[in-house]
């Protein structure tokens, strides 16, 4: 693509959402409404269903951004997971606080905690920091199992809505699942189209480049890994009140984080739609292949080990990048709107996958 | 004089950008050819495609008849063609006597080794055994030419030595240029001075955003018609 | 006082081990900053090798363990060059997903084929001998030929890295990958072959373990992080870093397996959250 100097340059626009996000978007809306109707028309295992499906998928939306847009590969995120379940729990059954307001709550506290912890994890970095941030979350494992009061290695129960009627309780926690799910994914949306987004993104292709444009890359790093952290303990939170009964093998499994890792496989890097679309798959496979056991896992393994050698984008950046989709308009994409038909593409190539994480962000 | 080194329309992409648009370059036997031009000309990218760094095709670099365009780099070597890299990219692990060991790595025979090369640049003897990366510019310089030399190259090709040093450290370099090519190794030398690259040249290519702009005898070009063809004004 | 001495020789022992464990993962680091998250399932691979080669195969045992360390090359090798080469770049990421996937593969694999009952190979009555010192300190002989194994291969390494054209050319690799080239050394295949060397060190260090400890297929995981804190406690760059990591890390344990077994593993990781704090560049850094 070379410039001609001469001409007089187009004029252009920038352009937010495509077609496909508009009817993406429009649809979000329908089923965000039919969820919340849920509690008259679904049956119990649906809304259990539900409510789970909705802790993957902020799990995973906290582990993408933080992947995707801080750069920050870990593989410890299930400590803030168990911390927000754990305190959900200590604050209802001890505290005497409403379960549904210990949710939040134990959001917050995971946030501080997570402020000491990155003070220590940020001494590594790339696949070592992931491997400590490992340690840390064993660290937390190891010390609750430990802990007799808080029922030691085979756990315990929540017991602060034993005197709540079934249906209220299960309606109660439908409903703020979907008020976390909106949350976060309008966190992360308003986020990513803000400045803030886009100095992430700069300095997730390139910090010192990043840095020498202004941005403060230290102080971008630990918002991004505070805001996960809460994330990560909502989710926690969430799954546990729909459980109702906790142990720290559950609560602070590396397959949490296996999981999160899995959808980005699926879903790609550092896009909005991808942990949406993979935690949907990630859930479908569960309910229908996980009795066969090993030979899932050994299948999902091994789809992990091709798809990444060979869609670095992963699969739905595949997609998106071949069909020029984009279901949230968190790009930008330079229109020159008085050139002909041919000029319409986007500025600036594919870059060379093995590079950059994905190439399907056009900022 | 047999032609050591052609190419044919040489193209080279760094990803989807064109960096060459079709490069015809020759090299005698024994003979040192500058290529000048300005930043981002492709002088370097000519080097690298040579090398092996950038992919080619076949047929678009001919070396001793044969093509070697789309050999792997770590084949170039052993063929007698080696190269100074921009920057000098020392290895910082290692020593300078290390780094130098590390560039007869392909065992070619020939008259350079650690002895000859320490005769050739006395500074190294004394700090071999320092981390390469810790001597000065102008050393540093020496050593990645050592590095370079101890292959045994018949084809010796320089990207810009004179990079980040001082004009009487660029002389000193230059100075053991025709000690180096002394016995018949032919070299491209890549340089940003112009005056420099034509003293010590005796044919040269002018790059110019990727294609050859002008080509010539270094002793017979005229400064005006250099200074067009590296800056191409319109024609 | 018996008591802390006895701590810390019983430590040292099992640190031993732990420096075996991780020498490999340090090569492997140091060559290619890769970040091997299957390292310890390949550790337990190849003690479910070993107990196929013993237990099936029907092998004298030091045969078996000749005929380990190399498959252990030849697996390293071919797994590097067809898998890890192609994920081994800058970004962490691809890499590990892949030695994600293939620490669940690998799990779930040795389940499927030899369920998951805990193994070890039999040694006679080898594993059982001990010599008391004065002060009722026992030395088990098989922790003492770890130990010797461990201070034996840390010398070869580092002699390899620091004296042979090999290491030369690993560490210049590790330098600049692309620049090697022009000196005729294939990344690709020197990538491959510290994979092959670091799977040696791998199978060694199974070998020895399995004689001290039946090991379960889901092991794997515990050992990847011991190997990892005692790479990081030491110092990264160096082997002997490597080793004395290790011993630092089997006294934090030991220590804490004093007090109460719960917490041993425990204090291990909070001992190496604080070297991380305190000094991050480890005990043992290599001076660049």
């Amino acid at each position: 693509m070379s410039m001609h100097l001469n001409r007089p340059a187009s004029s252009f626009e920038v352009r937010r959402a495509t077609r496909a996000s508009r009817v993406a978007v429009a649809g979000l809306l329908i089923v965000a409404l039919a969820v919340a109707s849920a509690p008259w028309w679904a049956g119990r295992g649906a809304l259990h269903d539900f409510v789970q499906l909705a802790s993957y998928l902020v799990f995973a939306m906290m582990w993408n951004l933080l992947a995707g847009y801080g750069g920050m590969v870990s593989i410890g995120q299930q400590a803030f997971f168990g911390i927000g379940g754990y305190g959900m729990l200590i604050l209802s059954n001890y505290g005497g606080v409403s379960p549904f307001v210990a949710v939040p709550l134990a959001a917050v506290i995971a946030t501080v905690v997570a402020i000491p912890v990155s003070r220590v994890a940020f001494r590594l970095e790339g696949g070592y920091f992931a491997i400590g941030t490992w340690v840390i979350a064993e660290v937390f494992r190891l010390t609750v199992a430990n802990v007799s009061v808080l029922g030691g290695g085979s756990g315990t129960s929540l017991t602060a809505l034993q005197d709540v009627p079934r249906a209220l309780r299960e309606s109660l926690t439908l409903w703020l699942a979907l008020a976390i799910v909106a949350a976060a994914i309008g966190l992360v949306y308003v986020f990513l189209r803000s400045r803030a987004g886009l100095a992430l993104t700069a300095m997730r292709d390139n910090a010192v480049a990043a840095s020498s444009q202004g941005v403060d890359v230290k102080r971008a790093r630990l918002i991004v890994y505070l805001v996960s952290a809460c994330g990560a303990a909502l989710a926690g939170g969430l799954y546990f009140l729909g459980n109702l009964r906790i142990s720290p093998d559950a609560a602070f499994s590396v397959n949490w984080t296996a999981f999160g890792i899995f959808i980005v496989m699926i879903g790609g890097l550092g896009t909005l739609e991808g942990p949406i679309i993979g935690a949907l798959i990630f859930f479908v496979l569960n309910r229908f292949l996980s009795d066969y056991g090993t030979w899932y896992l050994i299948g999902l393994g091994a789809l992990a080990i091709v798809v990444t050698m060979f869609f670095p984008q992963g699969l739905w950046g595949f997609v998106s990048s071949r069909f020029g989709l984009q279901l949230f308009p968190v790009g930008r994409r330079v229109v020159f709107v008085d050139a002909g038909p041919a000029q319409k593409r986007t500025t600036g190539g594919m870059a060379d996958p093995l590079d950059t994480p994905q190439a399907t962000h056009r900022a | 004089m047999s032609a050591l080194l052609e190419t044919h329309a040489l193209t080279a992409f760094y990803g989807d950008f064109q960096a060459l648009f079709g490069i015809d370059v020759t090299v005698a036997q024994g003979e040192v050819i500058a290529l000048i031009g300005s930043n981002g000309a492709g002088k370097s990218t000519f080097l690298k495609s040579v090398a092996g760094l950038l992919r080619s095709r076949a047929g678009q670099i001919l070396y001793r008849g044969e093509p070697l365009g789309g050999t792997a780099p770590e084949h170039i070597v052993g063929k007698g063609i080696a190269l100074v890299p921009e920057g000098r990219r020392l290895f910082a692990s290692l020593t300078v006597e290390e780094n130098l060991l590390l560039g007869a790595y392909s065992k070619r025979p020939g008259r350079w080794n650690l002895q000859t090369i320490y005769a050739l640049f006395p500074a190294l003897r004394e700090r071999r055994h320092h981390a390469a990366t810790a001597l000065s510019g102008g050393q540093q310089q020496m050593v990645a030419i050592g590095r370079a030399l101890m292959s045994n190259p018949d084809l010796l090709m320089c990207d810009e030595l004179s990079l980040g040093l001082a004009p009487v450290i660029v002389r000193e370099i230059y100075a053991a240029l025709p000690a180096i090519v002394a016995d018949g190794m032919s070299a491209i030398v890549v340089e940003q001075d112009v005056q420099l690259a034509r003293r010590v040249s005796s044919r040269f290519y002018c790059f110019q955003e990727g294609r050859v702009s002008l080509s010539g005898i270094s002793a017979d070009v005229s400064d005006e018609a250099i200074t067009q063809a590296y800056f191409g004004a319109v024609a | 006082m018996n008591t802390v001495i006895n701590i810390v020789v019983q430590g040292v022992l099992l640190g031993a081990l732990y420096g075996l464990f991780a020498m490999g993962q340090s090569l492997v680091f140091g060559v290619m900053r890769l970040t091997n998250t299957a390292h310890g399932d390949f550790i337990v691979l190849l003690v479910f090798v070993l107990f196929a080669l013993t237990a099936f195969a029907h092998l004298p045992l030091a045969v078996a363990i000749v005929l380990l360390l190399v498959i252990a090359f030849g697996a390293g090798y071919a797994v590097q060059y067809a898998i890890l080469n192609r994920v081994s770049s800058r970004d962490p990421l691809p890499s590990l997903i892949v030695t994600f996937g293939l620490s669940i593969v690998i799990q779930n694999v040795l389940q499927q084929v030899f369920s998951a009952d805990p193994r070890s190979i039999a040694t006679g009555s080898f594993e059982a001998k001990s010599l008391t010192l004065a002060g009722g300190i026992t030395l088990g002989y098989l922790p003492l030929v770890t130990l010797a194994a461990a201070v034996a291969l840390a010398f070869a390494m580092q002699w390899l890295f620091g004296r042979t054209p090999l290491g030369r050319a690993f560490r210049a690799t590790s330098d600049d990958r692309e620049i090697v080239q022009l000196m005729g050394v294939s990344y690709r295949r020197t990538y491959a072959l510290a994979m092959g060397i670091a799977f040696v060190l791998i199978a060694v260090a199974a070998a020895l373990y399995s004689m001290r400890t039946a090991v379960s297929p889901t092991d794997g995981p515990a050992l990847l992080l011991y190997a990892f804190e005692a790479v990081i406690i030491g110092g990264m760059g160096s082997f002997w870093g490597t080793f004395v990591g290790g011993m630092a890390l089997g006294i934090a344990q030991q220590a804490g397996f004093y007090f109460d077994p719960g917490w041993g593993i425990w204090l291990g990781h909070v001992v190496f959250l604080c070297v991380l704090v305190a000094r991050p560049q480890g005990l043992l850094p290599k001076t660049a």
